[in-house]
């Protein structure tokens, strides 16, 4: 089996070369390279190079696992993995999570983006009040009092 | 798409571009976010609390309203609510609608109006094209399905749970023309009605029941391309005949009467297990089942699944194997590339099946997830541990059977991939945490008696660096295994006495063992027990 590299150049000019199958589990690289986007180099005009960098974790580190035992990964690397994830993205700050969760979008990898968006729903939405959502996103109360007022009004259930 | 955002004057535009947001901690990264991310972040939330951002600002004002999926706890006065709630629900396609009843809420009759609220939620979803629908009811709730339920063309999933009867007897048809995924969870489902959904549904990949009282037989050859059934039993039901030539994965769960595989020649996977029988009940009348329709029953499993590939056996399927064996009746050998052994080791089942042979080609692994907490290893070993235990069934292995029984099935295994072992489901220490010391307890157990007639123990470390016999008090090592990197610090013959200046056999306490495994060294702590009844020895070297 021949080890193919793949050239990422992120939004800031930073190159990044990844074994192939980690740079794969992105479904929009594919394309860039049929497209022949540049002879070797793939540039992600829209990936900072520090983001990028977390992306390339991820994937290393779901690449290992995937071809480990022809799909039939056992439980306990599951379970690492599952781990792994979680640690991972409790490192990361507001913005980061914000970006990653980006990139992951624009470079179609459903797992992250998965991952991403579950974060942000269980540690920023989830459990909270109203009032506290705003605090930790950052969301500016632009209603007026009567506003917000009629706003819960309509849907009175939803906040027992 | 029309873009909600500019419904609202303030809505600030949707960007996709990551490098319009600076590392600011004050910025609100989120509302800046296409609607559809938001969607999707929102998808990881019940519906109800979609709902509640609502009010955060005007640019949330209308997000949940286009989230294609939908999911409801229903209560007994929120129903009439939510279908107000959804006349402002605007999402063309709904991917998933999931309705929770909770406990308590019985509604028979057809008349009452929270069944038609219920109702009109299933019609309102599949009036857009509802892929996914999930009905879970509380316990003792129930809601009659609607007839028009069982005619439809975009349905690719139904999950339904209750603890009651399903019929189809409100429709003359069943017509799911895209269903794939059938999953019911009932007490009853007539003949019929299974008839009637097998046939109404051409497309079925996946079917699965569970506690279904009157299944006997499933005839599943016209479902040409069903691949996936299981069966969970929680009642007894006296036969079931399954005749289910196209199934490539197989799953019988705690089975409690005979079942007969007519026809599995596709048959690939199979996870089979019967209900747990005391050895002591197999020979009385108590039980309708006599140890000889144990037998049968073994037999024809066996013939059945002869071209399966993969097999899992738990608990009761070895005790099978094992009655055949000690009641001297040979039973077929069967050939497997992977068997998985998922069971607690009971006593029961060691005793006799110890004498018996693999039979299986183990070739590839052997998952065993066994349950060492119930292993009684503050006692004194005892040799002569090897016949019916005299006093009660639901004693558990002794570890000297327990250390026979993986020594018989690691004698036959080619290769051992992993060993997995449990903790048991009521210890509150997370997955994580069954390392060190349950890996020290288990292999200890692994090896037990026959290494160690001075009542040492012997431990394998999970890479078979290095094999160790010990006690409370010191480490032996016993084997090393040639040009690992463990042969360069220790030797055949050593006596380990501490940890990190921890003695071994310290009452209590925690040690930090710095270890080297796979030429890497890892710090793994281990927890030292206080109580462990075991007479000392010297160690031999």
């Amino acid at each position: 089996m021949s080890k193919k590299n793949i050239v990422l150049k992120s939004s800031n000019g930073i190159i990044f070369e990844v074994e192939e199958a980690v740079a794969l589990q992105s479904e929009t690289i594919p394309y860039m390279i049929e497209d022949d986007c540049a002879n070797d180099t793939i540039p992600l005009a829209n990936v900072t190079g520090d983001i990028l960098a977390l992306v390339i974790e991820y994937c290393k580190k779901h690449v290992v696992v995937a071809d480990g035992d022809g799909g039939g990964s056992s439980s306990s690397s599951q379970e690492d993995l599952k781990n792994w994830d979680a640690q991972f993205m409790n490192d990361l700050d507001q913005s980061k999570i914000f970006n990653l969760l980006l990139a992951a979008d624009f470079l179609n990898i459903k797992t992250l983006f998965d991952l991403t968006c579950q974060f942000v729903a269980d540690t920023m939405i989830k459990g909270k009040s109203v009032e506290e959502v705003r605090r930790t996103l950052n969301i500016e109360k632009d209603y007026t009092s009567e506003e917000e007022a009629k706003a819960r009004q309509e849907n009175e259930w939803a906040f027992k | 798409m029309e873009d909600d955002c500019r419904e609202e004057n303030s809505a600030r535009p949707c960007v996709r571009n990551p490098s319009h947001f600076k590392i600011n901690g004050d910025l609100d990264l989120i509302s800046s976010l296409p609607n559809e991310i938001l969607h999707h972040i929102l998808l990881f939330a019940p519906t109800n609390l979609a709902i509640t951002t609502s009010v955060l600002s005007k640019r949330w004002r209308r997000v949940w309203c286009d989230i294609p999926s939908l999911s409801f706890q229903l209560h007994k006065t929120s129903n009439e609510s939510i279908s107000k709630t959804l006349e402002s629900y605007s999402a063309t396609k709904i991917t998933s609608l999931h309705l929770c009843l909770e406990s308590g809420i019985y509604l028979e009759s057809k008349r009452n109006h929270e069944v038609h609220d219920i109702d009109n939620l299933i019609k309102f979803a599949m009036s857009r094209n509802v892929e996914k629908l999930s009905l879970d009811y509380g316990i003792s709730s129930y809601y009659p399905l609607p007839g028009f339920l069982f005619s439809n063309s975009s349905l690719k999933e139904l999950i339904v749970k209750s603890r009651y009867s399903i019929s189809t007897s409100l429709c003359t048809v069943v017509s799911w023309t895209s269903l794939t995924n059938l999953s019911l969870r009932c007490s009853l489902l007539p003949d019929e009605s299974i008839q009637k959904i097998l046939s109404g549904s051409p497309m079925l990949e996946s079917l699965s029941f569970m506690y279904c009282r009157s299944l006997c037989c499933l005839d599943l050859s016209g479902s040409v391309r069903l691949r996936r059934l299981t069966i969970d039993f929680e009642y007894y039901s006296p036969q079931l005949k399954i005749v289910a030539p196209h199934i490539h994965y197989l799953r019988l769960i705690n089975l409690k009467g005979k079942c007969t595989l007519t026809d599995v020649s596709s048959l690939i996977e199979a996870n089979i297990d019967t209900a747990y029988y005391l050895p002591r009940f197999w020979c009385i009348e108590v039980n309708p089942l006599k140890a000889i329709d144990f037998q049968v029953i073994v037999e024809t499993m066996l013939e059945s699944l002869h071209k399966v590939e993969n097999l899992t056996v738990g608990l009761s399927f070895l005790q099978m194997l094992s009655m055949a064996e000690y009641c001297g009746v040979p039973f077929p050998t069967f050939k497997v590339k992977t068997l998985t052994l998922e069971t607690r080791i009971l006593r029961s089942m060691i005793t006799v099946y110890m004498s018996g042979d693999w039979n299986c080609a183990v070739e590839k692994h052997v998952n065993n997830y066994i349950d060492p907490q119930y292993l009684d290893s503050d006692q004194c070993w005892r040799f002569k541990d090897v016949a019916f235990p005299p006093s009660s069934e639901f004693k558990f292995a002794k570890p000297s059977l327990f250390g026979s029984f993986m020594e018989l099935l690691l004698g036959n295994t080619r290769k051992l991939e992993t060993l997995n072992e449990r903790n048991g489901k009521y210890t509150q220490q997370p997955m994580r945490s069954y390392s060190s010391l349950s890996l020290l307890r288990s292999t200890k157990i692994l090896c037990g008696i026959r290494f160690c007639p001075h009542n040492g123990v012997e431990d394998i470390d999970s890479s078979f660096l290095a094999v160790l016999v010990y006690s409370r008090s010191w480490v032996l090592v016993r084997r090393v295994k040639p040009a690992s990197d463990a042969s360069k610090v220790v030797k055949e013959g050593d006596v380990i006495i501490s940890f990190d200046d921890l003695h071994m056999g310290c009452e209590g306490g925690v040690a930090e063992l710095g270890i080297i495994r796979a030429g890497e060294l890892k710090k793994v702590q281990v927890i030292l027990r206080p109580r462990v009844h075991l007479v000392l020895s010297a160690p031999t070297s």
